[in-house]
């Protein structure tokens, strides 16, 4: 598993728990890397169809 | 809510110093279909107005800060990834503060569900143990044990949102309306042991 996949992982089960300072943590990853925050956006946007 | 807006933003050229207020005024209803994911997600059951209004504080408190942070922006990288670590920090801290309100509530002003979750979700409720407790206990000795099971599961074990889904194996919002119903029993019974009229 890459390290991406990893963190989207990571990010779909802080979503699913509320795990806020997780959440954070990641999103300040994503500050540093596009990549990841193009990710986690489109992770983010699929949660958003869902409510 | 248009479902078609995209969270994900694209990086920006080069700007001049209002390159945050731009990128900002730009992202603003991606970043409010993100803070709205993480209301509902952390909340658990609000009425819609209620979410409303914690979307919008959220984001103005994020607005605020990144506005006073704007040195720390670089216009090269999208500028969503950013305000939504300041927004996940914000529900953080919003959640800190609420926690520490509700302890500071005095047990006879509370309202049923912050009595449940304040004898069920603490670790050291035993020491701020009153008659109350012993009551809660009671009240919940009195419910169906599913009813009973599921108010365990969310003030207890701290169950949210799709948590809770899956602990009882329905979709979130069938998990909403059974907690509401539950929350509706233990109510009833609640008023009817302290003397209180029911409404």
């Amino acid at each position: 598993m890459s390290d991406m996949d990893q963190m989207a992982r990571q990010f779909l089960d802080a979503l699913d728990h509320g795990d806020l300072p997780s959440l954070s943590w990641l999103w300040q990853q994503a500050d540093d890397r596009p990549e990841l925050g193009q990710m986690l956006g489109e992770r983010m946007e699929e949660a958003a169809r869902e409510i | 809510m248009p479902a078609s807006v995209p969270i994900t933003s694209a990086p920006y050229p080069p700007a001049g110093p209002s390159a945050l207020r731009t990128a900002i005024e730009r992202d603003y209803r991606l970043l409010e279909r993100g803070v709205r994911v993480l209301v509902v997600r952390m909340a658990g059951p609000l009425r819609d107005h209620e979410i409303d209004g914690i979307v919008h504080e959220t984001i103005n408190e994020t607005w605020i800060r990144a506005v006073r942070n704007e040195h720390r922006f670089d216009p090269a990288r999208p500028a969503l990834p950013w305000m939504l670590a300041i927004a996940t920090n914000v529900l953080l801290e919003r959640r800190r503060a609420t926690y520490r309100d509700r302890r500071q509530v005095p047990q006879t002003d509370l309202t049923d569900e912050m009595l449940l979750e304040n004898m069920l979700s603490t670790q050291d409720s035993k020491i701020d143990s009153t008659s109350n407790q012993h009551a809660v206990q009671a009240v919940l000795a009195e419910l169906p044990t599913e009813t009973r099971k599921l108010l365990e599961a969310r003030f207890s074990d701290g169950l949210d949102g799709p948590a809770l889904a899956a602990r009882l194996g329905i979709s979130h919002g069938a998990a909403r309306v059974r907690l509401c119903r539950a929350l509706q029993q233990f109510r009833e019974r609640w008023q009817a042991r302290k003397g209180i009229p029911h409404v």
